[in-house]
């Protein structure tokens, strides 16, 4: 499943992330990188992006970013 | 502090030593970098806040040194246009000692950025900010036997303790002298064959660069000891083959820092969630941000408000002074001087008496920023961004741009490429500085009977315009936009960096008034008093050299209803700061009904909120997107404000005609529009095939983009005892229903 698909409160493994090396960078910067658990906290109104947690970071990221981002689902609290 | 060791290094000869402030985004880096240099670099509680490299003199315990403050950075290798200079920095290697900063909430993300730095080869230690915090956690940091694993010098402090400082500023001496004792265990970067600066640029020199650190870190290991790293470097050596950002000391959380940080960091249970869900939640938290900023106009410009009454007050005190100063120099017998005092200190002191609701303004951006609120205002808000073509972060320039311009200019530096940044600085124009507030509130109050509501109305056109220009310039500076933001820790602002943001805007407000302002005033004094011939007219006579000019600048007023030459001086003097064209009125009008009517006058506050910024303004804007861009961008922006307010006072002073106009324009607009074609697309839905008829399939303003085409269907769903999931997209509100058979619009949150 993609990480955009995850409902708020659900959490997920991340397996791949199929962005550019810079983004990507970025991500691993933020904790998003294959093998971290990644939980969606809310989100955001007027279709904006998701909010997530990932080892202990939240960030915000847009919709279109997180469908890239490859993850193994159902990780359920 | 500050002086002291410069004077101290200066008498002993000594060569200060350099330190480089390096870290995440938001760890305190600023913060640190004031406590030691007892600078002003402004600092607040978002993500982003730096965005230029800042050098300060601080006096390290005895040894002189110089630290320079850089942007936030997640690691060397770069990914937004600040954390390229940061990184640039760091690895062109001019610097004694490399302070990696980590806040003790992130320590352990913040490793990898450590190992990173360490790679370089030079010396490094590590600070780690926010221990207070951390101990309100109920974590724990044994700063020595971090430092005893990774080899280097770790302090643990919380910047804003003078006792921590202090020592942080031993701790430091005593790294600097360590390392010059014995430069040659540890290489420096430029005498080895790969030069790590190629490091950003994938892929192929990232290889070789990959391959040169984990050279580096073989080499850096005679100095010291650090049980990780053999492991690193062999899995550098292994993973060659995937993509250059895997491979290298860069290894997933979890095995080589779990391993570092055992036994000696816990990182605590969070907080009460409280504060972060409220902030969150955009019913709360929206509601709450109007709040604020409705109420800070209120009690700013509201009649019978504090702000109001402290600018009344400070105005009857500077008019009486200015008066008194003039009577004496006329009782002098100076008549002359005795007038240019006069107009003077009246422009001035009208100014300067702006001041209270200036840092009232001021004091609820500082508090925002301090907040965290800030933040979570990007996040809740990137939505709205998204369809005018920007990201969240524009949320913090248009806030900072309500303060000043020029300032919110460099924060689109944070922003995430060049096409974004360029709309960003385009729009800013439109959001009213704190330095047009004069000019508003001097043209406001003498029209209307509610002054609040009125510069209420202007600044939310601006703000409108400024969507609106957005909307446009997306089309023109086309350019993919991207959204990643770490969001801050909420929490309750600290009195002493609010006190201290709003002492030095309040500070910077008088002391532009009293040098730009003055100067530029006491220029206009003069060209106003004398003719061509030199000589004296007097202030108001329509022989001397500006009035002569003005007045062909004028015809470019006229049709917005203000041809006098004084109004078109007054626009003109904008360009130096926006502040002194509530000057130049008050130069010649003591009354501004004399200048204007009504409707001239919102035609001419239109002008003002739209025309382009001062020339600081632009001067940062050309710095920022270079120096022709920047002139185009003012230009334009000046002549679509002509053209705005011409059309404002068509339609005040003939609306009547102007609405037949429109009666008669819009029918055949509507069924132009109403003719076009539909589209029409297919997508696979279930075992059938759906139709949707749209006009265009590109996402708009108002309608966000078509939900996407799902690859998987039903029946694998129901292989894999899947749910339907919410469509991306459409806000994840379409949701399977199993009592319908079909997808229905559900509530946001599931009941579980």
């Amino acid at each position: 499943m993609k990480l955009s698909e995850l409902l708020p409160g659900q959490a997920a493994r991340v397996l791949r992330v199929d962005l550019p090396p810079a983004l990507q960078e970025r991500l691993r910067g933020l904790n998003v990188r294959p093998g971290v658990r990644v939980r969606a906290l809310r989100r955001a109104p007027f279709g904006g992006g998701l909010l997530v947690e990932a080892a202990g970071v939240r960030l915000a990221l847009r919709d279109e970013l997180a469908a890239k981002i490859e993850a193994e689902g159902d990780v359920c609290d | 502090m500050r002086l002291k060791g410069r004077e101290k290094g200066a008498a002993r000869g000594q060569k200060r030593v350099r330190l480089l402030l390096l870290g995440s985004p938001n760890c305190g880096k600023s913060t640190l970098f004031n406590a030691l240099t007892g600078g002003h670099a402004k600092t607040g509680n978002w993500h982003g806040v730096t965005v230029g490299a800042l050098a300060g003199a601080a006096d390290l315990a005895g040894l002189p040194a110089e630290v320079v403050d850089l942007p936030g950075l997640y690691s060397l290798r770069t990914y937004s246009m600040e954390e390229g200079a940061a990184s640039r920095a760091a690895q062109a290697g001019e610097y004694d000692l490399a302070v990696c900063v980590a806040d003790a909430l992130t320590l352990p993300r913040a490793l990898a950025l450590v190992r990173q730095v360490r790679v370089l080869g030079r010396p490094a230690a590590l600070v780690v900010t926010m221990r207070d915090l951390l101990a309100r956690r109920g974590g724990f940091l044994d700063a020595e036997g971090l430092s005893a694993r990774l080899g280097m010098p770790v302090c643990a402090l919380s910047a804003h303790r003078r006792a921590d400082v202090a020592r942080l500023r031993t701790v430091l001496r005593d790294a600097c002298q360590r390392t010059s004792l014995v430069p040659a265990a540890v290489p420096p970067v430029s005498a080895r064959a790969a030069p790590p600066v190629s490091v950003a640029v994938p892929p192929v020199s990232a290889r070789a660069a990959s391959v040169a650190a984990g050279e580096g870190e073989r080499g850096g290991q005679a100095a010291c000891v650090f049980p990780a790293r053999p492991r690193a470097a062999r899995a550098g050596g292994k993973e060659r083959g995937v993509p250059a950002a895997a491979a290298g000391e860069d290894a997933p959380l979890g095995g080589e820092d779990a391993a570092l940080l055992d036994g000696v960091y816990a990182p605590g249970r969070p907080p009460s969630a409280l504060a972060d869900k409220l902030f969150l939640d955009p019913k709360f938290a929206l509601p709450l941000f109007a709040f604020i900023l409705l109420s800070v106009f209120f009690l700013a410009f509201a009649r019978g408000m504090p702000g109001m009454l402290a600018k009344e007050a400070l105005e009857g005190l500077l008019a009486g002074a200015g008066d008194r100063l003039a009577a004496a120099a006329e009782g002098a017998g100076a008549p002359v001087a005795g007038e240019f005092l006069r107009s003077l200190c009246g422009s001035a002191g009208m100014l300067l008496s702006f001041l209270p609701q200036i840092a009232l303004l001021e004091l609820a951006l500082a508090l925002l920023e301090e907040s965290g609120l800030l933040s979570a205002l990007a996040f809740l808000t990137d939505g709205i961004f998204r369809r005018v073509g920007l990201t969240g972060r524009a949320a913090f320039s248009l806030l900072m741009g309500f303060g000043c311009t020029a300032a919110a200019i460099l924060t689109t530096r944070g922003l995430e490429n060049k096409p974004l940044q360029r709309r960003a600085i385009a729009i800013l124009g439109y959001v009213s500085c704190g330095a047009k507030l004069p000019v508003y509130l001097a043209v406001v109050s003498a029209f209307f009977a509610r002054p609040f509501i009125a510069v209420v109305a202007l600044y939310a056109a601006g703000v409108l315009l400024a969507f609106a220009a957005a909307l446009l310039l997306r089309r023109l500076i086309p350019g993919e936009e991207t959204f990643v933001l770490e969001l801050a820790h909420p929490q309750f602002p600290r009195l002493r960096p609010v006190l201290r943001s709003l002492l030095f805007s309040a500070k910077q407000f008088i002391i532009k008034v009293a040098t730009v302002v003055t100067a530029f005033l006491i220029l206009l004094w003069v060209l106003l008093s004398f003719d061509f011939s030199f000589g004296y007219v007097g202030v108001g006579s329509g022989e001397s050299i500006l009035a002569r000019i003005s007045r062909v600048l004028a015809l470019l007023f006229w049709p917005m209803g203000a041809g006098k030459w004084q109004v078109a001086l007054a626009a003109l003097s904008g360009l130096v700061a926006k502040e002194s064209v509530a000057a130049t009125l008050a130069l010649f009008y003591g009354d501004l009904t004399a200048a204007f009517t009504p409707a001239s006058a919102v035609a001419f506050l239109v002008f003002i909120l739209t025309c382009s910024p001062c020339a600081s303004a632009i001067a940062a804007a050309a710095r920022e997107m270079g120096a022709r861009r920047a002139l185009r961008l003012a230009a334009a922006q000046t002549g679509i404000a002509f053209l705005l307010s011409y059309l404002v006072y068509g339609l005040l002073c003939c609306g009547a005609l102007a609405a037949c106009v429109c009666a008669l324009a819009l029918p055949p607009l509507i069924f132009w529009y109403r003719k076009r074609e539909h589209e029409k697309i297919h997508r696979p839905k279930k075992p059938n095939a759906q139709r949707l008829h749209r006009r265009s399939v590109r996402p708009r303003f108002l309608r966000p983009r078509p939900p996407a085409a799902r690859p998987r269907r039903a029946g694998e769903r129901r292989a894999r005892r899947q749910k339907r999931r919410a469509v991306c997209g459409r806000r994840g509100r379409l949701l399977h229903d199993r009592a319908r058979g079909a997808k229905a619009l559900l509530r946001r949150r599931l009941s579980r």
